[in-house]
């Protein structure tokens, strides 16, 4: 393989809004970049910040009047941040592309799916119509629909949930982004049409070197398909690396309770399970230190007031956690219960 | 009377406008007993919610029977046909948009009291004591739904459900909208419901690591009909069906 090409860095990026004058953080400190072809995983829970770093990506984040996002997010040698509306018109669509959770919503109820993939082509690439009309029909066969033709006529409501979300990959693809960025684009789906789409997604990195981000709130998805992880938790990034070796060793204990939570197969059935108790933080009153430490069992003192760097466990593998601090001596806890 | 409720030979199709008739349940029989859970999964559209809400009176089957504590429910009384609505409940996948937003909490659990007449006197108290029971607080009482999490909601959601008392709750995706944090928390919340009251459940599910840890027997279902019924152990060790194997065994 070519030597790692970083397609997209974000650095330092925070995002918050104002509501009647409280500042409430959505994204409060995050880095991270992507290699070219990479698949790179965002788990957490709803409202960690996901789909705000990927809104702050495409330059959407709608719905609030008062929305401050600092930091920078350089795709290729560009700084997105600096861009007006209409330079960032020609970025996102067409080099940075985005898949949501809900198609219905995403889609024009009123047009026939495969116009919609014309009109986008049409948009970025100013292409002829005839020659639009065959590269959405491409687009559709792309995707995994046979019968293109026959679909190109058909509307959003006309689709399953499974088929819906092949056609706003399709969409998304129709130009060859760069980047591809799934918000959720599975959890509305069976565990069937999850795997399919899961399969689709791996198939076009594969074939096209797409960049994909893939935000889930799902662990269960992303082993055997995702290289690299980042976790998420209250705005920032708590446990980052290889997914396997994460899986290998899960080491932020906010990580580890996830996976063992889910990894719960030893059981006897109507067992109890394992739960992290208490809720993910209300983001209009985040702890000023570790996010974490209302839930965690391991808290010190430090953890109330002082945020931990990140600290490298291995080979790329990070965490932010003071119980991996060279002088922390409580060694102990780190992966006790985790084997 | 050990079956809580029994379907027999159910049929619910949907007229299209071009005239395509939808077979969305088609000739299904099952029963499940008292405490029992019994599992019910398949692909979207297969016809689990139809069937889910044709058990609850929401959709009128064009034919079969459905029989709750041994009688049809044809031929029940008003009296009776009341008494049955406390007995069998709903929790829905979407938490939150499934309560009233305009009700507070209190509103939302004293609303069935009120029309079933219940704890005329202490309803406060019941109330407050179902909280407890699902875990919230007395100090969500004068809350509007919107001022909570998705958990949370799905909680009051439960609460909701237990305040009439009943027997039988059908879970309709009852985690599938939620953290995998809090999942864990709901699930052994609705397992300790169960063990405390006895109750049943029919637990509509996409989750089949989930659906395989709260089920006592399995339902797979495919374009309408259940292509095999058998005990969670069995349908997994053992299946039966092609399909079953296909749709269990595919990770
Ligand atoms: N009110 C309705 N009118 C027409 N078709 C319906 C209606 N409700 C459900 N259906 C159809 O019935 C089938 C079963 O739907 P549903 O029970 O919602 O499936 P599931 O719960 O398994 O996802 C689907 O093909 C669905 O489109
Ligand atoms: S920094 Fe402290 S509170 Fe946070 S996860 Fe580590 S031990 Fe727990
Ligand atoms: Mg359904």
């Amino acid at each position: 393989m070519k030597e790692r090409e970083k397609v997209l860095e974000v650095k330092n990026l925070k995002v918050s809004f104002n509501s009647n004058g409280h500042e409430l953080k959505a994204v409060q400190d995050i880095s991270f970049y992507l290699n070219r072809g990479e698949i790179l995983a965002i788990v957490g829970e709803s409202g960690s910040g996901k789909s705000i770093t990927a809104q702050s990506i495409m330059g959407i984040i709608q719905d609030y009047t008062s929305v401050k996002r600092e930091g920078n997010i350089i795709y290729k040698d560009l700084d997105l941040t600096t861009l007006s509306e209409k330079e960032m018109g020609t970025i996102r669509g067409s080099k940075i592309a985005m898949v949501f959770q809900n198609y219905s919503s995403s889609l024009n109820p009123t047009m026939k799916i495969g116009k919609q993939i014309q009109e986008s082509l049409i948009k970025h690439q100013d292409l002829q119509k005839a020659i639009a009309y065959k590269k959405s029909i491409e687009a559709l066969r792309r995707v995994g629909i046979k019968n293109p033709e026959e679909w190109y006529y058909q509307y959003p409501h006309q689709l399953s949930g499974g088929m819906g979300q092949r056609v706003m990959i399709a969409i998304a693809l129709a130009c060859n982004p760069d980047i591809l960025i799934c918000d959720e684009p599975t959890t509305a789906l069976d565990i069937n049409n999850q795997r399919q789409i899961i399969n689709l997604l791996e198939e076009i990195q594969d074939k096209l070197s797409t960049s994909i981000i893939f935000i889930t709130h799902n662990l269960k998805l992303i082993n055997n398909f995702a290289h690299r992880l980042l976790i998420m938790y209250g705005g920032l990034i708590v446990e980052r690396g290889p997914v396997k070796e994460i899986e290998k060793n899960p080491s932020h204990p906010y990580t580890r309770g996830l996976y063992k939570s889910i990894l719960q197969r030893e059981l006897r059935p109507k067992e109890k399970l394992y739960t992290i108790e208490g809720s993910p933080p209300n983001i209009k009153n985040l702890p000023k230190g570790c996010p974490f430490y209302p839930r965690c069992q391991y808290a010190m003192k430090i953890c109330v007031n002082t945020r931990a760097e990140e600290i490298e466990v291995k080979d790329g593998h990070k965490v932010a956690c003071w119980l991996y601090h060279h002088l922390c001596q409580r060694t102990e806890k780190r992966g006790e219960d985790f084997g | 009377m050990d079956k809580i409720l029994e379907i027999k030979n159910v049929k619910k199709y949907f007229k299209l406008a071009n005239k395509k008739i939808i077979k969305a349940v088609d000739d299904i029989s099952f029963n499940i007993k008292k405490g029992e859970t019994l599992g019910l999964v398949g692909e979207s559209g297969c016809g689990k919610t139809t069937l889910g809400k044709i058990i609850m009176g929401i959709y009128k089957p064009e034919r079969g029977q459905i029989i709750f504590f041994g009688k049809d429910i044809h031929l029940m009384d008003r009296i009776e046909y009341r008494n049955l609505s406390r007995k069998r409940q709903m929790i829905f996948q979407d938490g939150l948009s499934a309560l009233n937003p305009r009700m507070t909490v209190k509103d939302i659990l004293e609303e069935g009291m009120e029309i079933h007449k219940l704890y005329v006197d202490n309803r406060i108290k019941k109330v407050v004591e179902l909280l407890e029971i699902v875990g919230l607080t007395r100090d969500s009482l004068y809350r509007y739904p919107h001022e909570f999490s998705i958990g949370q909601a799905q909680r009051i959601g439960i609460a909701r459900a237990l305040a009439l008392d009943p027997k039988f709750i059908i879970l309709d995706e009852p985690i599938s909208s939620l953290d995998v944090s809090i999942q864990a928390q709901i699930i052994n919340l609705l397992l300790e419901i169960q063990r405390e009251r006895n109750l049943s459940y029919l637990l509509i599910g996409h989750d089949l690591d989930i659906v395989r840890h709260m089920s006592d027997r399995i339902a797979i279902m495919k374009s309408g009909k259940i292509v095999e019924l058998s005990s969670t152990e069995e349908a997994w060790n053992n299946p039966n069906h092609p399909y079953t194997k296909m749709f269990l065994l595919q990770e």
